[in-house]
């Protein structure tokens, strides 16, 4: 009997040690290492998103946790593609050998960088969807204001010159005022183009002092500037963008390599409407509008 | 040191002056202290409260500068951004337009002024390594250092959606600074100040005056009380009116109580002492050795001065108790003023005591039925009666009768039963000293008789004598009866003068020596110019018992020197003196006879001597007397008696 149960405690151990060794090796082998800050909301949306839709093994890891030696992780994880979530995150993962295809996501615009081997999700709403929404549901915004922040380097976002845009070019969020007082007489409303220099909560502050003063509606960047009094936002769906990631993961890791591979804007997009700014604009409201919105402010 | 030392001391002196002289009750004092108490009270409280108004105020002040310089710092990052010059100056031209903003000066991040405007007092400070909102204060402003932070995202998401303040990224572009004057501070201080300092005299005022009123009311009862205590010292008794239940009620309800029985037992012993008066008074009559009529009626005025009565009479009996013997009486009826009051000479209240020898005692005379009849007493309104029986020993001797329109106090109504008792004793002691006086005067009547009528037998005696030497033929018979005749007279001389002297008892030797003298020359038919006589002799008397063999031995004596010492018609003195001396305590007498004449034999010795006339004088000296008899020849002849003044009183 005593043999028997020594035999049985014995198995038990050896079980539980094989049980042990099995997590182990794989948590060590990932398909996919993420870069992203999971703290921030927006991040650990996405990865939620991936990690449903995803047939490949991810691993996730902190900007600060792979900042000094990206390689060394990619190498010890075994990691196929890495794919970077935010702005930080991608400028990290730009430090990887050519070989290593990056994906990347939840940057307002594509990267600027000679490497190759990237593809991945900008989430700047191009000029044209917004104009596209305006001419449907507020045809009388014939002429539409932009400030892009540097002259010549307009954003992959950004809509090609048409007779409905008046552009203007700026250096920090004095010139954006600047220029908006000079965009003054010419627009019939204003599109926040995301530029991070210029979008201050100063500049944008005096924007919408300048806005209900001149009665110059703003087209705010985000649900929050709708909130704040801006006329109506096209913001991209955070969910859908996991999604869309997940899928073009999928295509780079069946390719081996994101060489060739095109950037590309969000393929989903939500709109929020501000009824009283439009009210007190004396815009009239498309009751077609108040359907699709995503949310009607206030 | 010493400077200071008298310094205090006279410090110390003025406050005690200043104490004994103001601070005289205890209101003064409760509210010299107090009040100085409630005034720094006042100032403290006053002085705390103006700091703490004036530290809220600069904190409520120091608050604002900060909500200002918060204002600043955010209105001033557009302007530090673009460094434009219009911008700043529309900033600092707006930010002055607050009223307690005198300067404002913007910075770059390196401190370096990007206005150029006018200058801002005073230098830069030295600020703390991490940027943050850092207050100096000045004499006249607050100067306030605010960082311009341009706020920036981190991450392009922070444009889409809200984030975490981590997630924004401040990156400072300069710095804000506001000179926010005191001016407001300052004139909120000196409002503070003024009003604290009124507060601080209204609340003084009024404490005070509170204090002072409650002090007043608290110490008024005191004071009304040591009033009437004052008024107690003085022999008023005045009631205290203090209506409340408390303490100080109770002390004047007991004062009261206490006030009125001194007031009753001062009553008392005024009625005690007046009844005292009275007997003492009494005492004097009784004691004043009038003669029987005056001192009844100056008993009856001693009674009716205290009394105050209409009528005071007294009654005095006979022995038998039987007849009215005599009568005194006081008041303003008298009854010599009244000789038509039917009553008299006996009432008949005083016959009923007399007969019932019980005192009667009535506040309605006038309807009393014992004194019907007697309309003088409706007619004077008489309504007391008091009678009282005057008995000593069992024995009526008089009545004494008060009439008065008033009732007597009740005190003196009792004491007129011992008082009476005393009248009654006063005037037994009286009768009875008046009959021991009669007894006495019959005494020495037949006293003087008795010696008076010695004398005339001694001198019928001497006649015979003198007749019988008319018979003896012989001359030394003649000379015996002689000298029979004058020891005779001498001892007839003691008689006389004692029926003439006024006591009956001793006789002045003076005047019995002088007369003894007188007769002893005449007898010896010697002329006083060829022998004289000289006298030294001191106030003396001496009783009979004395005086006889006294004068027997001094006629024995002056005999002797008138027979013997000058013969044959030789002239000389003879000096007789008599002297009070004293020895061990006793008082003697030193008769001394001296001649100056022939001297007696030298071989004389007087203890021996066979003259009759020198045996007597021994004999009488030694044994009647119990003297010593001394003979000395110096300066002429002479004996010296020495003898007890008061030897036979004692036997």
């Amino acid at each position: 009997m005593d043999k028997k149960r020594t035999f049985l405690k014995n198995l038990n151990l050896a079980l539980f040690f094989c049980v042990i060794l099995a997590i182990s090796s794989s948590a060590g082998a990932a398909d996919v290492l993420v870069i992203g800050d999971i703290k921030l909301k927006p991040v650990a949306e996405v990865v939620s998103s991936l990690k449903r839709s995803a047939s490949f093994s991810i691993i996730v890891k902190s900007p600060g946790e792979v900042r000094d030696n990206l390689a060394g992780v990619v190498t010890r994880e075994g990691a196929k593609a890495v794919v970077a979530l935010g702005t930080d995150a991608v400028y990290i993962s730009l430090s990887l050998p050519e070989s290593v295809p990056v994906i990347y996501g939840l940057v307002i615009n594509p990267p600027e960088t000679k490497r190759k081997n990237i593809t991945g999700i900008y989430m700047a709403t191009p000029v044209e969807k917004y104009l596209a929404v305006i001419e449907k549901y507020f045809p009388r915004i014939e002429k539409v204001g932009l400030i892009y922040e540097r002259a010549g380097q307009r954003p992959v976002s950004a809509a090609p010159l048409s007779s409905h845009l008046e552009v203007q070019y700026a250096g920090n969020p004095y010139e954006f005022l600047e220029s908006i007082k000079r965009l003054d007489k010419s627009i019939d409303a204003l599109l926040l183009v995301p530029e991070k220099n210029l979008i201050t909560s100063s500049s944008l502050q005096r924007a919408y002092i300048f806005s209900f003063t001149e009665k110059v509606p703003l087209i705010g960047i985000s649900e929050k500037h709708v909130k704040e009094g801006s006329l109506m936002s096209v913001v991209f769906d955070i969910d859908d963008m996991g999604r869309q990631l997940g899928d073009l993961i999928h295509r780079v890791m069946m390719h081996g390599t994101a060489m060739g591979s095109p950037q590309f804007p969000p393929e989903k997009y939500k709109v929020y409407f501000n009824k009283q700014t439009a009210e007190s604009m004396g815009i009239r409201v498309e009751p077609e509008l108040l359907k699709v919105a995503e949310r009607v402010y206030p | 040191m010493n400077s200071v030392s008298s310094l205090r001391q006279k410090v110390r002196g003025l406050v005690r002056r200043f104490v004994s002289r103001y601070l005289t009750t205890f209101r003064r004092k409760a509210v010299s202290v107090a009040i100085p108490g409630l005034v720094l009270a006042s100032v403290v409280y006053t002085v705390d409260a103006m700091r703490t108004e004036q530290a809220i105020m600069k904190n409520e002040i120091i608050k604002r500068a900060e909500v200002v310089a918060e204002l600043a710092s955010q209105i001033a990052v557009l302007p530090l951004i673009s460094k434009n010059t219009a911008l700043i100056q529309d900033a600092v031209t707006w930010l002055e337009r607050v009223s307690e903003v005198s300067h404002v000066a913007f910075y770059n991040t390196g401190m370096k002024s990007v206005t150029a405007l006018k200058d801002f007092p005073g230098g830069l400070h030295q600020l703390p390594t991490r940027p943050q909102m850092t207050i100096f204060e000045n004499d006249d402003f607050f100067d306030v250092y605010a960082p311009v932070y341009e706020e920036k995202t981190k991450e392009d998401i922070g444009l889409f959606v809200e984030q975490d303040v981590k997630d924004e990224s401040k990156e400072l572009v300069g710095w804000v600074r506001i000179a926010f004057s005191k001016s407001q501070m300052k004139a909120a201080r000196v409002k503070i100040i003024v009003r604290g300092l009124i507060i601080a005299v209204i609340f003084t005022l009024g404490s005070s005056f509170v204090v002072y009123r409650l002090f007043f009311l608290a110490t008024r009862p005191l004071t009304v009380l040591s009033v009437a205590a004052q008024s107690v010292r003085n022999g008023k008794y005045p009631e205290v009116s203090v209506n409340s239940e408390d303490e100080i009620g109770r002390l004047a309800g007991e004062f009261n109580r206490m006030s009125t029985a001194i007031n009753e037992r001062e009553e008392m012993l005024v009625r005690r002492m007046r009844i005292a008066q009275l007997s003492a008074d009494m005492g004097i009559v009784f004691t004043g050795g009038e003669p029987l009529p005056k001192m009844m009626k100056r008993c009856a005025e001693v009674l009716n001065s205290h009394a105050m009565a209409e009528l005071v009479i007294l009654w005095l009996y006979d022995k038998d108790a039987r007849a009215i013997s005599q009568y005194a009486c006081a008041g303003r009826l008298m009854v010599r003023e009244c000789p038509g009051m039917p009553l008299l000479p006996e009432g008949t209240g005083a016959k009923l005591i007399a007969r019932e020898k019980r005192a009667i005692v009535t506040t309605d005379a006038a309807n009393d039925e014992r004194f019907l009849g007697l309309e003088w007493l409706k007619e004077n309104e008489i309504r007391f009666y008091a009678g009282y029986p005057l008995i000593v020993e069992s024995q009526l001797i008089g009545v004494l009768e008060i009439f008065s329109q008033k009732t007597l106090d009740e005190t003196l109504v009792n004491a007129l039963g011992p008082l009476s008792d005393q009248i009654a004793v006063g005037l037994e002691r009286k009768i009875i000293e008046g009959q021991i006086m009669n007894s006495l005067s019959e005494k020495e009547l037949l006293l003087r008789e008795v010696h008076h009528r010695v004398k005339n037998n001694m001198q019928v005696i001497s006649s015979l004598l003198s007749l019988q030497s008319e018979k003896a033929g012989e001359q030394k018979y003649i000379e015996m009866f002689n000298d029979s005749k004058d020891r005779i007279r001498s001892m007839s001389l003691v008689h006389e003068k004692l029926y003439r002297s006024a006591d009956l008892d001793r006789i002045d030797i003076k005047d019995y020596i002088g007369s003894l003298a007188k007769a002893l020359f005449d007898s010896h038919s010697v002329s006083t110019g060829r022998i004289s006589l000289t006298t030294d002799i001191e106030n003396i008397a001496l009783d009979i018992d004395t005086a006889i063999p006294f004068g027997l031995i001094l006629n024995e004596l002056i005999s002797n020197s008138l027979k013997h010492a000058f013969p044959e018609g030789r002239e000389g003195e003879i000096r007789i003196s008599v002297r009070r001396t004293t020895v061990n305590g006793a008082a003697e007498c030193i008769l001394s006879v001296r001649d100056n004449g022939i001297g007696i034999p030298a071989d004389l010795d007087i203890q021996k001597v066979r003259s009759l006339g020198l045996q007597l004088v021994t004999s009488l000296a030694e044994h009647q007397l119990q003297g010593q008899i001394e003979l000395d020849r110096t300066t002429g002849t002479v004996f010296r008696i020495r003898f007890r003044e008061s030897v036979h009183r004692k036997r």
